[in-house]
C-alpha cells in the first residue's frame, strides 16, 4: 500500500492569510475573532466571526469585492466565482507554490481534487431574488454556477485545470476531515499520486447566522471571551470562513521530485453516531469507535498518539461528548494533550478539518503544540484531561484530528512527523 | 414619455459601470424610444464587458467587427451584454435571435429592428430567414450585382440587410477618390428584397410561377434620398406589399443605417412574367396605369 504525505498548505483564514502569519499566530496563541459589523444590532445575538483580512465580499458582485492583488484573475474566472470559490483559488495558489508543483503536476490526469464547502447562500440568495421578484431571465448567465453547492469544485478544476477527477464531499462540519480520509485511500490504492483536498466557507452572515436559530452560536460580544472550547462558561461556537488547501501526495510521487514534507497521513476512519439530526450521542460511542479505527489504521497503539487537535466547538453538548469519547479510547491518565485551535480561528464548518489538520501538520514540522485558548475556568469534565491552556515546549510526533458534524458524522485523522 | 426616478435608478442598476454617458443615453431613449441612442448605449454595454487585453478601440471598429474574433467576447460576456441591453432599451431577445448576431452591424440592425418594429411579438414559425447563399438561388440577380446579404420574409413584410463592404466595384468611378454608395443602387437593394417577397410568396399563395431570370423596375414613386452611404456601413431595407396583380407587384420601401432615415420610396412597382412567358413593355405600361388610377381613386 502507498503511504501519503502532505508536501504542500495554503491559507486564508480569521489568523492569517500565509503560512508564516498563520505559524506566528499559531505558535503565539493570538486569536482572530472580532465583532462582525453586520450583527451590531439588537436582532441578531451572535456578535462574533472569525473574520477574514484583506477581503471583503459587500455584494453578490464580484467586481465589488476586494482581495490582495496578487490573487487577481481574469474577469471570465471570476465571473462564476463565489467568495468561497474564490478565497480556495487563493488558497490553491499558495499550496501549489508551497509543494512547489509546476502546471504540468498540477493537471496531470493522475492528480485529483476532493474538496467541501456548505455553498454560498449569499450568492443563492441574491440569484433566487433576481429570479423570484424579476423573473429568470432577469439573472446573471452565472448564476446557475455560483447558486449550487458544487461551485467550488467546478471553479478549480476550471482555474487550475485539473484533469484526474474533482467533488466534494458533505459531511457537515466533518466534510474536509471525510476529503482528506478519501484522498489518504485514493493515494494507498495507487488510483492517483497527488490529491488536493480544499475546504472553503464564506465569512459571511447568510453562511454563519442561520446556526445562531439552533442556538450554536455564541453570543459573546467580547473576542478575548469566545469562543472557548473546554471552558466552564463556554456559549457556543462563533463561526469563521476562509480557505484551507493541502497537497497529499504519494511518498513515491514526493520522493521522486524530492518534495518537503510537513507529515504523513498514517490513518483515518468514520463513524456515525445514528443517534439524532443535530446533538452529538452524548455517550461518544460514535466518535471513539472514529478514532479507535484510525488508531488502528494507522498501525498504532492509543498511547503513540500525543496530541489530538480536538473538532471541540465550544458547544457545551458538543465539547463534553467527546471529552466522554477521549475517555473511551485512552487508558486512565494516558489522555494525550489535547487543544482546540478553534479557540484561535472559529469555527469553518466544512472546511474545519482541512484548516486544523493544515494546523497539525505544521505542529508537527515546527515542533510546537497549539494552544486552546481563553480558558479561565476549565470544565470539571477535563478533570485528568491534559488541555493545553498555556504555551508548552512540547513537538508532538503523532497527532491525531477529530472532526464531527450534523448527523453524527464522525472522522479521526492520524498525522505522523516524517523522518527522511 | 417621462421617466420615472425608480426607472431610472434601475436603468443606473442595470447600467452599473457603464460610463455616464451610456446612462444618460439610456435614460433619453427610455423617454424618446429615439433610435438615434442605440449606437451609445450599446457601445457603452460592449465597452464595460471587453477583456481588458483587448486593444480593439469600438470607436473603430465598423459594422464587420465580430463580438467573439475581433473583439475576444465569449459567449457568457455575450449573455451578460444582451442582460444589460434587454434591461436598458427593454427588450426580450430570444435564444434564437441571439444566434443570428455575430457582428455589431447585426447588433445594431437587429436593435433597430425591435424597436422600430414597436416591440411586437414575431411570429418565429411564419418568418422565412434567407441568407445570402439562399438569395443567389432564389433570385436572378447575381453577384456582383447583389445588394442583399440576409432577408426576413414576414407575412407582407419584407426585412433585409447589405453591408457595403468598400470592395463594390462601382465605388471606384463613383466618386473619384471618394466612395459613396450610389443612391440608384439603393434603390435596387429595395428592389431586390421585393423581388425576394415575389419569388417566395406569390408561387406558394397566389399560384402563380414566376419567370426565373427577369423581374423589372415598372415605377418608383414618392422617392426620396435623405442621407449618403458610405463603406463600411449597413443599409437595412424594410419593404411591404401593397398590391399583386401580376404583371405587377406594389410596395412601400424604406431604407435606414443604424435607425438613420437614409431613402423612402411610396410606391414601388415591379413588373414580372409568368414562368414560360416574357415580361411585354404594352402589358405593363397599361398596367402601370390602372394601378395609378386605382391609388387615385382610393
Amino acid at each position: 500500500m502507498n503511504r501519503a504525505v502532505i508536501t504542500g498548505l495554503g491559507f486564508i483564514t480569521s489568523i492569517g492569510n500565509s503560512k508564516a502569519t498563520v505559524l506566528e499566530n499559531l505558535r503565539a496563541g493570538r486569536h482572530g475573532i472580532a465583532p462582525f459589523p453586520d450583527w451590531a444590532g439588537p436582532e441578531c445575538p451572535p456578535k462574533l466571526m472569525g473574520t477574514i483580512k484583506e477581503f471583503s465580499f459587500p455584494s453578490a458582485d464580484f467586481e465589488d469585492w476586494t482581495h490582495p492583488a496578487e490573487y487577481r484573475l481574469r474577469r471570465e474566472l471570476m465571473r462564476p466565482m463565489t467568495p468561497n470559490a474564490f478565497m480556495s483559488h487563493c488558497a490553491m495558489k499558495q499550496a501549489i507554490a508551497d509543494a512547489k508543483l509546476d502546471d504540468t503536476m498540477v493537471s496531470d490526469p493522475r492528480v485529483a481534487l476532493i474538496c467541501s464547502t456548505g455553498g454560498s447562500p449569499t450568492m443563492l440568495y441574491d440569484n433566487l431574488q433576481t429570479m423570484t421578484s424579476r423573473g429568470v431571465m432577469k439573472c446573471q448567465p452565472m448564476s446557475m454556477v455560483n447558486s449550487i453547492t458544487g461551485s467550488l469544485y467546478i471553479n478549480l478544476v476550471n482555474t487550475y485545470k485539473i484533469r484526474g477527477g474533482a467533488m466534494q464531499t458533505a459531511s457537515a462540519c466533518a466534510s474536509t476531515a471525510h476529503a482528506l480520509g478519501f484522498a489518504l485511500d485514493h493515494i494507498r490504492l495507487g488510483r492517483r499520486d497527488r490529491v488536493f483536498v480544499v475546504g472553503a466557507e464564506d465569512p459571511l452572515s447568510l453562511s454563519i447566522l442561520p446556526f445562531a436559530c439552533i442556538r450554536a452560536l455564541s453570543t459573546q460580544s467580547d473576542p478575548e471571551l469566545a469562543p472557548r472550547a473546554f471552558d466552564v462558561a463556554r456559549d457556543g461556537f462563533v463561526g469563521t470562513g476562509g480557505a484551507v488547501a493541502l497537497v497529499v501526495e504519494s511518498l513515491e510521487a514526493a520522493e521522486a521530485r524530492g518534495a518537503g514534507v510537513y507529515a504523513e497521513l498514517k490513518g483515518w476512519a468514520e463513524s456515525s453516531d445514528g443517534y439524532d439530526v443535530f446533538a452529538p450521542d452524548p455517550s461518544g460511542a460514535g466518535l471513539a469507535r472514529a478514532m479507535r479505527d484510525a488508531i488502528a489504521d494507522a498501525g498504532m497503539q492509543p498511547e503513540s498518539i500525543d496530541y489530538i487537535n480536538a473538532h471541540a466547538t465550544s458547544t457545551p453538548p458538543g465539547d463534553a461528548a467527546e471529552i466522554t469519547a477521549l475517555r473511551q479510547v485512552f487508558p486512565e491518565g494516558g489522555i494525550p494533550k489535547i487543544s482546540s485551535t478553534k479557540s484561535l480561528t472559529g469555527h469553518g464548518l466544512s472546511m474545519a478539518g482541512a484548516m486544523e489538520s493544515a494546523f497539525s501538520c505544521l505542529a508537527i514540522k515546527e515542533g510546537f503544540t497549539p494552544i486552546s485558548a481563553k480558558i479561565t475556568q476549565l470544565d470539571p469534565m477535563c478533570e485528568g484531561v491534559p488541555v493545553v491552556t498555556k504555551p508548552i515546549d512540547f513537538a508532538p510526533k503523532r497527532v491525531l484530528k477529530n472532526s464531527s458534524g450534523f448527523g453524527g458524522a464522525n472522522v479521526a485523522l492520524v498525522f505522523e512527523s516524517f523522518a527522511t | 414619455m417621462s421617466v420615472t426616478e425608480q426607472e431610472i435608478t434601475e436603468i443606473r442598476t442595470a447600467l452599473k459601470r457603464c460610463s455616464a454617458e451610456t446612462v444618460d443615453a439610456a435614460i433619453r431613449f427610455r423617454e424618446s424610444r429615439d433610435a438615434k441612442e442605440l449606437q451609445t448605449i450599446v457601445y457603452g454595454i460592449i465597452e464595460r464587458y471587453l477583456p481588458p487585453e483587448n486593444t480593439t478601440r469600438l470607436s473603430d471598429c465598423d459594422d464587420t467587427t465580430r463580438l467573439v474574433d475581433d473583439l475576444g467576447i465569449d459567449s457568457l460576456t455575450m449573455l451578460e451584454i444582451v442582460l444589460s441591453i434587454e434591461e436598458a432599451v427593454q427588450i426580450r431577445v430570444e435564444n434564437e435571435e441571439l444566434r443570428e448576431i455575430s457582428t455589431l452591424g447585426e447588433v445594431k440592425s437587429f436593435l433597430n429592428k425591435k424597436i422600430v418594429g414597436g416591440g411586437e411579438e414575431h411570429h418565429e414559425s411564419l418568418v422565412k430567414k434567407l441568407d445570402r447563399l439562399a438569395l443567389i438561388d432564389l433570385l436572378p440577380h447575381q453577384p456582383p450585382f447583389l445588394f442583399l446579404d440576409s432577408v426576413e420574409i414576414d407575412g407582407e413584410k419584407v426585412v433585409a440587410t447589405y453591408h457595403i463592404t468598400g470592395d463594390e466595384f462601382f465605388l471606384e468611378g463613383h466618386f473619384r477618390n471618394n466612395p459613396v454608395f450610389p443612391a440608384s443602387i439603393v434603390f435596387e437593394g429595395l428592389g431586390q428584397a421585393a423581388c425576394a417577397w415575389l419569388y417566395t410568396v406569390v408561387p406558394a399563395e397566389l399560384d402563380i410561377t414566376i419567370n426565373p431570370n427577369e423581374m423589372l423596375f415598372a415605377s418608383l414613386e414618392g422617392a426620396h434620398f435623405h442621407r449618403k452611404a458610405s463603406p463600411g456601413e449597413t443599409l437595412q431595407f424594410e419593404v411591404k406589399k401593397i398590391t399583386v396583380r401580376p404583371p405587377l407587384g406594389v410596395f412601400s420601401g424604406a431604407v435606414t443605417i443604424n435607425g438613420e432615415r437614409v431613402a423612402e420610396v411610396e410606391r414601388m412597382m415591379l413588373a414580372f412574367a409568368p414562368a414560360d412567358g416574357t415580361i411585354e413593355a404594352s402589358e405593363v405600361g397599361a398596367a402601370v396605369l390602372a394601378e395609378k388610377a386605382a391609388a387615385v381613386q382610393s
